[in-house]
């Protein structure tokens, strides 16, 4: 499940049923203190995975050294079962959105990304998963549905994917496509981990739009979709995101319980 | 001919800081939501985003500002320091500058030196611990050594000097209950924020105190860090202030400086 | 050797009594008491803001509240900033 600041204290006393943790790798590039204390001692009795939120891989402007360094050096120190990133873009002319922003899903954005995970992969000597991301926009000029875009981009840098149902749910209602056929088109052993999140359904000038919240449990639809993950991709590791909101560690756990329990 | 990926991103950004960025064309309008519409999700994320990591930084000067004023602050802010780093830990940095200018002379100017006192905790939550010294190495230091004796302090101690009465300031709105009223006129605070037991200790020092500490921190010598304490407060205390210093736990491994100023390490 | 030297060494001399009863590491405590770790603020950045995104995005600057009303009002006394120390 997800290591929030809020929970440490209990996580420690209280050392909850669950697998494994996944903590947010920028929350922890401190050279000292108290978070970074905590997530040590949570590695010495679970396996961690470390889950990046601020490189923006696909982004045009150079890689953020410092903060590949950073990362580099958590890793060394945490021993991670996974690394992750997200297959997003997040700056340019030296302005940070601190936001997952879609790839427009071209020929030209698929060779940057892929030799940007290369990068990474090189600068942490392991293999990484990359994760795909809610949208609420798509660019023009597509030459890859978003699955093709993800299975070209393993082909290409040899990363592992992180699989994030909830994303696939938002995405296919927000543009309108099958989350079946998205599944068909991924490669099946490159699936490593799943996410799943709450989300929310609102409406703009009165159509339907689902926005990525991570505020609240796993709707039934998604739940449903999971199911059907879980059926192609095999036991991966599962991890529900919950980030805003967020409630007692014990909901926590019963949510990670329940997705242990499926498939 | 799909516009170059660096040419997009540049445009998509500039979008969402509200400047002309002629972008609409590069971004599918279908499922009856306008270009507009989409693109003020974004906008919406890039602003709340923002003003969230500031808050969690800023908590007293979110307070002292009120929801509605912090979040039209943030948004200024936001435009004159955009964030330079995927680390949103890094987004407040330059917050007690910008306060400083923002609010000159007026009668929020104590602001910048409350945000200075919030940024000095989440740097000191962050920062390295060096080793402790070794006191009883420091208390066999012979005399003729003392006077030219370094004491370096811990990575994570701060020390921040206001004309106003920050920490009481900073007091006031502590725990639950409603924010206790503060004399602004009370008169200046000289406040030393340091990491003990894992959690930021804050607390109030005596202005020669403080000098003693600052020297220090400046790296000067145990003896002229004296003669600055002295000149502060002629009957200023060193043995009580040096073992407050040690319990707690400001203080690094030691350099002596022997003779020739080349440093020694002693413990 | 002036008083100086003297005052110094002696100050420094009463810290040999604390001897190691005081770390100046503060790792050694959190065994006992596990320090707050701060929210991370990186927590933010995955999720998105539903309602931040759709309501308040545009908001026209005119009706921006345009001076700090919150507990800044029972910061009193003199409002003039003290002459500088």
């Amino acid at each position: 499940m997800g290591l929030r600041a809020a929970h440490h204290r209990e996580v420690l006393a209280t050392a909850p049923d669950v697998g494994w943790f996944e903590a947010h790798s920028e929350n922890y590039f401190a050279d000292g203190g108290a978070a970074l204390d905590t997530l040590s001692r949570v590695r010495e009795r679970w396996p961690v995975a470390l889950h990046g939120v601020g490189l923006g891989l696909g982004s045009a402007a150079p890689l953020d050294r410092e903060h590949l360094r950073r990362l580099a050096r958590l890793v060394a120190h945490i021993e991670p079962w996974a690394v992750s990133e997200h297959v997003c873009w997040g700056h340019a002319g030296g302005r940070h959105t601190n936001d997952l922003l879609p790839m427009p899903r071209t020929a030209e954005s698929l060779r940057h990304l892929a030799a940007r995970v290369g990068e990474l992969q090189d600068a942490l000597g392991r293999q990484v998963l990359l994760e795909n991301v809610s949208s609420y926009l798509e660019f023009t000029g597509a030459q890859f549905t978003e699955a093709g875009y993800l299975a070209a981009l393993v082909a290409e840098s040899g990363c592992a994917l992180l699989l994030d149902v909830n994303n696939v749910f938002v995405n296919a209602r927000n543009h309108g496509f099958d989350a079946e056929d998205y599944f068909d088109e991924l490669p099946l052993d490159a699936v490593r981990e799943i996410h799943l999140a709450g989300h929310e359904t609102t409406r703009i000038a009165g159509r339907e739009i689902r926005i990525d919240t991570h505020d609240r449990p796993v709707c039934e639809d998604v739940w449903a979709l999971y199911a059907s993950a879980r059926r192609r991709f095999g036991p991966v590791p599962t991890l529900i995101e919950w980030d805003a909101a967020l409630p007692p560690l014990a909901i926590l756990v019963a949510e990670a319980q329940r997705a242990d329990a499926i498939g | 001919m799909p516009m170059r990926l660096d040419e997009l991103q540049r445009r998509f950004v500039a979008s969402l800081y509200g400047e002309p960025a002629d972008i609409e064309g590069a971004i599918r309008a279908d499922g009856g939501i306008s270009v507009a519409d989409r693109l003020a999700i974004y906008r919406g994320n890039l602003h709340a985003t923002f003003a969230r990591a500031l808050e969690l930084e800023y908590p007293v000067l979110a307070a002292l500002c009120g929801a509605e004023f912090f979040a039209v602050l943030a948004r200024e802010f936001q435009q004159a320091h955009p964030s330079v780093s995927g680390d949103l830990q890094q987004v407040g940095a330059p917050l007690p500058q910008y306060l400083r200018q923002r609010f000159a002379g007026g009668e929020h100017a104590y602001f910048a030196d409350v945000a200075a006192l919030e940024w000095a905790r989440e740097e000191s939550a962050r920062a390295a611990a060096a080793a402790a010294p070794d006191l009883q190495a420091l208390g066999a230091v012979t005399a003729d050594a003392a006077l030219a004796l370094r004491l370096p302090l811990q990575p994570g101690v701060r020390l921040i000097a206001s004309r106003w009465p920050v920490y009481t300031i900073w007091q006031a709105h502590q725990g639950p209950g409603e924010v206790r009223s503060v004399d602004l006129g009370a008169g200046a605070e000289q406040v030393l924020v340091w990491r003990a037991r894992g959690a930021q200790q804050l607390e109030c020092l005596p202005p020669a105190e403080f000098r003693l500490l600052e020297a220090l921190r400046g790296g000067a010598s145990l003896g002229e860090a004296f003669d600055l304490a002295l000149a502060t407060d002629p009957a200023f205390d060193i043995a009580a202030a040096l073992q407050r210093c040690a319990t707690r736990g400001i203080l690094a491994g030691v350099q002596a400086a022997i003779g020739n100023g080349e440093g020694r390490a002693i413990a | 050797m002036s008083s100086k030297h003297i005052i110094l060494a002696a100050a420094l001399g009463s810290l040999f009594s604390l001897g190691t009863a005081v770390a100046g590491d503060d790792k050694a405590e959190t065994e006992k008491c596990h320090g707050v770790a701060e929210a991370g603020k990186n927590d933010c950045h995955t999720a998105s803001h539903a309602c931040a995104g759709l309501a308040t995005t545009d908001k026209d600057p005119a009706e921006w509240v345009r001076v700090p009303k919150g507990s800044c009002e029972k910061m009193g006394g003199k409002l003039e900033a003290p002459k500088p120390i």
